[in-house]
């Protein structure tokens, strides 16, 4: 299986960037957790305050959520929706925005495309080296809400917990498929990861801005639109159609970025 | 030998309007040690890409051992025997000597890599950002041999090597030969040709300009004769019609390759002063300066300063041909 060498070998060389962006995700779930007592307590309503904000504002970062005064729903507006979606999403395109296009450019490609590995496969193998890490960055952000919630005594619904997680690891899977199909398409690492790091921006942003509009349709090219933390967290619904996009999406990606990257010309 | 070890057919590659290579087709067979020659810019990485199967030709085909490149499942089986260094081998930075041969021992074996470490030792334990261009060729060859492959594709190989261990790599190249194995090398270094080649084919341009046996090209090449005189010497006195290349040199001196008719010579330089009067055998960048100075244009440039440099076994200069090539394929 020369994919999973090439996919150890990628996850390997990335791991050190991995733990940053754990560290990072930790802090900043720890951080968020610790302030959630003391925002209970305040006279200010939330809820009130943030219905003063323009709808595309909520739509992006408050989501489906009207109940502030629950960890989850706090959670999902201060941390899902935005930390998540938005900005682990994007470092997710943005990194993968490297896979191929990092070899490509730095010409190291020429060391292992003369080899017996098709470029199906070399495409494959690096799609399969970002699984793990997309699995530790989760894992990493579920075990900080787990263990700040308990720390600062507070019950978190645990099954809808870890439907946040499954989901939100389906929903960054299919950010990587956006910056692999982007990395084998553009020569250029820096190319590739503009390209993709902007499409995951941007189609958040559309999806945030089009609601209640008539160019709400316009939202669907984004990936946002098939998952709701809010949903899942708060009320429990899991949005099965939205879950069997992601998949697709990811996979007819993979496939493109294989083909695009086996018709290219390499130089 | 049916079959060839490499056949070039028709190669073509255009960039748009601009040619990376055209028409191209060479035969080598196996066994052979064959040089690819030609001015940086001149298409070899090019050729090379495209034998490889990481450029796609506009026209033609490639194969190695009889499978073509264009055949992409048989291909692929066929890579497992062929070995390949690329023109300015980059490999991963933040990963040692040790890990990035791991990895690739993993996608196509290296059943020879101790025996080749032992010849071509590197710093094994650190990462190859800290390995010096030496170093990082080293590595180059190492990986390109340790999978024991029966055609090795090469791009400027000694380019980096301190000649100690350029020698060292002539000899290996030499005995790898003697095992049956096949090596394609690009070069700008005619004294590398000279070296180790069989044959060589010469391009300029991205064209074909010639494939000769090394020891047929030297044969009848003639001589080179340099005269001195005080005199303001009129290179139309030695238009002869066996004269294969006659110029000043900047010192005034006169630089006549010709391919006999000494009488002729004697004749005319009767009616010169002459100070010195030198007629050696031609070295080998004689003959190719021939090549690359007759035809269209000049625009490749021929380092004329590389062929004077490389005539005594070849200090390795030019740190950067892919890149050179690079731009002119861009």
């Amino acid at each position: 299986m020369r994919e999973l060498d090439i996919a150890s070998f990628e996850f390997a060389r990335r791991r050190r960037g991995l733990v940053i962006v754990c560290v990072l995700l930790v802090a900043t779930a720890g951080l968020t957790i610790a302030v959630f007592p003391s925002f209970g307590e305040s006279d200010i309503d939330f809820a009130e305050l943030l219905e003063s904000y323009p709808e595309e504002f909520q739509a992006a970062f408050v989501g489906s959520v009207t109940d502030f005064s629950s960890l989850e729903g706090y959670l999902v507006v201060e941390l899902y929706q935005l930390v998540w979606l938005l900005i682990v999403g994007s470092y997710f395109a943005y990194a993968a925005g490297s896979l191929v296009a990092g070899e490509v450019d730095r010409q190291s490609v020429e060391l292992v495309l003369v080899r017996p590995v098709s470029r199906t496969r070399f495409v494959v193998g690096k799609f399969l080296a970002m699984l793990p890490a997309v699995a530790v960055v989760d894992l990493a952000l579920l075990a900080a809400v787990v263990v700040g919630a308990g720390l600062i005594d507070e019950e978190i619904h645990l099954t809808r917990l870890l439907a946040v997680h499954a989901v939100g690891g389906l929903y960054l899977v299919a950010c990587v498929a956006v910056g692999l199909l982007a990395s084998a398409f553009f020569g250029r690492v820096r190319r590739a990861q503009g390209a993709a790091i902007g499409v995951v921006f941007g189609t958040f942003l559309l999806d945030s801005l089009t609601v209640d509009t008539d160019y709400e349709f316009l939202g669907a090219l984004s990936l946002t639109r098939y998952l709701d933390p809010g949903e899942l967290l708060v009320a429990g619904d899991v949005d099965w159609g939205g879950i069997a996009v992601l998949v697709a999406v990811t996979c007819v990606l993979v496939v493109l970025a294989a083909e695009v990257f086996e018709r290219r010309d390499l130089s | 030998m049916s079959v060839p070890a490499i056949d070039i057919d028709g190669l073509t590659k255009f960039y748009g309007d601009v040619r990376g290579v055209e028409e191209l087709s060479i035969s080598v067979s196996e066994g052979e040690l064959f040089g690819f020659l030609g001015p940086n810019g001149a298409g070899k990485s090019t050729t090379i890409r495209l034998l490889l199967g990481l450029l796609k030709p506009t026209d033609g085909t490639a194969s190695i051992l009889g499978f073509p490149v264009d055949d992409r499942a048989a291909f692929l089986d066929v890579l497992s025997r062929v070995g390949h260094i690329p023109g300015d081998p980059r490999f991963y930075d933040d990963v040692t000597g040790r890990k990035t041969l791991d990895y690739f021992a993993g996608l196509s074996g290296d059943a020879r890599r101790d025996e080749l470490l032992d010849r071509f030792p590197v710093p094994l334990d650190r990462p190859v950002r800290a390995y010096s261009r030496g170093n990082r060729q080293k590595l180059a060859i190492v990986q390109a041999f340790m999978h024991d492959p029966r055609v090795v594709v090469m791009d400027e190989p000694t380019s980096g090597l301190d000649p100690l261990v350029q020698q060292e790599f002539y000899e290996f190249l030499r005995e790898e030969r003697a095992r049956g194995g096949t090596v394609f090398l690009s070069t700008h270094i005619l004294g590398e040709v000279r070296e180790v080649c069989d044959r060589v084919a010469i391009i300029r341009n991205g064209r074909l300009v010639a494939v000769e046996d090394i020891d047929d090209l030297l044969a009848r090449s003639g001589k080179v004769v340099t005269v001195q005189s005080p005199d303001s010497i009129d290179l139309a006195d030695f238009d002869f019609p066996e004269t294969i290349d006659a110029r000043i040199e900047p010192d005034g001196s006169l630089r006549l390759v010709t391919s006999g008719n000494y009488d002729a010579l004697v004749d005319a330089l009767d009616g010169y002063r002459i100070d010195d009067l030198e007629v050696r055998e031609t070295a080998i960048e004689d003959v190719f300066m021939h090549f690359y100075d007759e035809g269209d244009g000049g625009e490749d440039g021929v380092d004329v300063g590389d062929s004077a440099a490389t005539d005594d076994g070849g200090d390795a200069e030019d740190p950067s041909p892919a890149d050179a090539e690079e731009s002119a394929n861009a």
